[in-house]
């Protein structure tokens, strides 16, 4: 059976168009007739426009000329007599059927979740661990300079004090050579506080030290500093927050008019996330360190029973997903269950 | 080879040049759109499970279909648009657009003392991209197999948005309708149908009295938020509930919000007037008669249906918003919609012009 269709013909030079019929002739060879339009071409070089729904697709010659058919089926049925556009046929059946369409949907958003999860998380690490030494501590080599500028304030403590300090975290920092770890006192407001930059400095702050009990006490939360340095927390949080933003923006490219209101909770939530993973592997870092020189971890849970009743609650319920530390009590579990084996 | 072409060699190709005797009888043609939000619905979700499941290449792909199903169920005088772009060049602008935002990210903390100096490049080339951007889109476009053109280049472009930000930073943010009208002139002059040129022919005096009438539909609504605001305020501290007076606060900011997209409506309304109906196409000329009132009705349903199932009715709000617009959207011809290419395009062949293709991307993130 012959195969045979009608047709509106467009040369390309012109928007004057005419009505032809294009039938398949024998040796795969298609003929365009209509009113002062004859011509025949072998249907290898004809290319066939992908099925979109129901709308108007082209049978294109190769110099550009189209001629635009309106039955879908029959460009269908050309297209499987020439063994061509399978994929294309493929994904009209997906949509097409809002079962298929609906399926894949949830499946595809598990997968997605599963990747910023897990596969983000993953890959920075991978990523900032090739990053040679001297570039990824290089990172942020001004930013005490700012901070100095604005947020934080010169220290009171007396010279002895931190004299003592300085010596105890030497001594912690003797075990990494590779890190160009230093440690500098400041003020923060009123906040007992100490957190690491990039290229190794931490601070910690007036109040902190006056919480803790003991020497061995500060020493415990600057081992968890040393953790964010030596497994590259910075960086790693910049790769992650910014594949999130970059994935969102993609993905809801399509729908930039509601992207702002849609991209901004799913981001938030994955960044508090990747910041309580670091956390941890922070707590696990100190925790190994502390084992391996013998201090007893009931110093870090005593701080931080002490940084909880300073700081307030934790979130609870829904905003616990937005906090950026792991809960309290389960840090202090963790190293009390350590403590007493 | 004969074709339809050869038969009409001899019509008067001047014919968007003078008006001429010959021209026929005024006629208005309406836009017409076929697409559901139904049909849209699946090849939006199938878009976005093949985007996901190849981690954002089929990005590209997704977009030319979505721009072909809205461009092919446009409907003109019996005859249905075309978006003929190629995936791969879709996707070499994007992974460029991904390197250069990857590059600005890691500078951020690489080199902080760069970072301020790249965000500044970025902003300058925008009017760069924005021409390159307009230039891809309309080659792309075709109706009746005859591809739109756009002529303009990066020196106009950077010329409306100097003249139009210098404006605008020297009347201390007044001048912006000006500065609106200047880029949307610069967008419209540089298109070609064919060989019909565009013209703009709205003024910058139209887009200024749109946005004074928005403004005076703002004012009162202002008053009555403000008033409404204070009086639940005095009530709540009356009763002293310091809780209630939180609660009446937290109702009441949020409203503005709400109160806005009144304005946002009106003038929506009428700058997507003021822009497509402004628009000539040789001796034809376009229409739009959208009004205040459907937007907004049109605004706020979309808005709700789009929030209330969380995304999903997205398809459905654009697909009638298409609807919303080309329902009113009128073509005044002059005699037949007739255009000429000055020789055969043959970019959408079996073949393809990979040559006009290789210095071509898109920079369109949209």
């Amino acid at each position: 059976m012959t195969w045979s269709v009608r047709a509106h013909f467009l040369d390309g030079t012109s928007t004057r168009g005419v009505d032809v019929t294009v039938t398949l002739g024998p040796g795969q060879r298609l003929r365009i007739e209509g009113p002062g339009v004859e011509r025949e071409v072998a249907a290898d070089e004809v290319r066939i426009d992908n099925r979109l729904g129901d709308t108007v697709r082209a049978l294109w010659l190769d110099d550009g000329a189209k001629c635009e058919v309106a039955d879908n089926d029959a460009v269908d049925d050309l297209a499987r007599r020439l063994g061509r556009g399978r994929a294309g046929r493929w994904r009209h059946r997906l949509e097409s059927k809002l079962r298929y369409a609906l399926i894949a949907a949830v499946g595809s958003l598990g997968l997605a979740a599963a990747g910023v999860v897990w596969g983000i998380p993953f890959t920075a690490r991978q990523v900032a661990m090739q990053v040679p030494d001297d570039v990824a501590h290089q990172m942020g080599a001004g930013t005490l300079d700012v901070l100095d500028q604005g947020l934080l304030t010169p220290s009171e403590l007396d010279e002895a004090t931190q004299a003592r300090l300085r010596e105890g975290f030497a001594a912690q920092a003797a075990a990494y050579p590779g890190l160009p770890l230093r440690l500098v006192f400041r003020r923060l407001g009123h906040l007992p506080n100490a957190f690491a930059l990039p290229d190794g400095t931490v601070i910690v702050t007036d109040e902190l030290v006056a919480l803790a009990a003991h020497d061995g006490e500060v020493l415990a939360v600057l081992a968890h500093e040393i953790g964010h340095v030596h497994h590259r927390h910075s960086l790693r949080m910049a790769l992650e927050s910014s594949s999130v933003a970059l994935l969102v923006g993609l993905y809801l490219g399509d729908a930039s008019q509601f992207a702002s209101v849609l991209s901004a909770l799913p981001t938030v939530y994955a960044q508090a996330s990747f910041s309580r993973e670091h956390e941890r592997e922070a707590d696990a870092f100190a925790l190994s360190f502390m084992r391996e020189t013998g201090q007893s971890p009931r110093d870090f849970s005593a701080m931080m029973r002490k940084l909880g009743d300073a700081g307030g609650r934790d979130r609870a319920g829904a905003l616990a997903w937005l906090s950026s530390h792991p809960p309290t009590a389960e840090r202090i579990a963790r190293f009390d269950a350590a403590a007493d084996p | 080879m004969t074709t339809s072409h050869d038969a009409h060699a001899a019509s008067p190709a001047g014919f968007s040049v003078q008006p001429g005797p010959q021209v026929q009888s005024r006629h208005v043609l309406p836009f017409s759109f076929s697409g559901t939000a139904g049909e849209y619905f699946r090849i939006w979700i199938v878009n976005a499970v093949l985007t996901v499941l190849t981690v954002g290449i089929y990005s590209a792909w997704a977009k030319v279909r979505t721009k072909q199903y809205f461009y092919r169920h446009t409907r003109l005088d019996g005859a249905t648009f075309d978006y003929l772009a190629r995936p791969v060049a879709i996707l070499k602008g994007r992974l460029l657009v991904v390197a250069v935002l990857a590059l600005v990210v890691a500078s951020q903390f690489l080199a902080p003392r760069v970072y301020p100096f790249l965000g500044l490049a970025m902003l300058l080339a925008t009017p760069w991209v924005m021409a390159r951007s307009l230039r891809f889109n309309a080659r792309n476009s075709a109706y009746r197999n005859i591809r739109f053109g756009f002529v303009a280049g990066a020196t106009e472009s950077y010329m409306a948005h100097l003249i139009g930000g210098l404006v605008y930073v020297l009347t201390c943010g007044l001048g912006m309708p000006y500065m609106q009208w200047r880029v949307s002139q610069f967008a419209v002059d540089g298109h070609r149908f064919g060989n019909l040129p565009f013209r703009f022919r709205s003024t910058a005096g139209d887009y200024f009295m749109a946005f004074v009438m928005a403004a005076l539909v703002t004012i009162p609504l202002v008053l009555v938020w403000f008033g409404g605001t204070l009086a639940v305020t005095m009530l709540a501290k009356g009763g002293a509930h310091p809780v209630a007076s939180m609660g009446a606060t937290l109702v009441m900011i949020p409203l503005v919000y709400v109160l806005l997209i009144v304005p946002a409506s009106y003038t929506k309304a009428k700058i997507a007037n003021l822009f497509w109906g402004g628009i000539d196409i040789g001796w034809h000329r376009l229409e739009s008669t959208q009004t205040f009132r459907e937007v907004l009705v049109l605004q706020v349903t979309n808005i709700l249906g789009v929030a209330l199932s969380l995304g999903l009715a997205y398809p459905w709000a654009k697909v009638r918003t298409v609807r919303y617009q080309l329902d009113n959207l009128f073509l005044q011809a002059q005699g037949p919609l007739l255009a000429e290419a000055g020789r055969p395009q043959a970019a959408g062949g079996a073949l393809g012009d990979a040559a006009a293709d290789l210095g071509e991307f898109d920079l369109d993130f949209g």
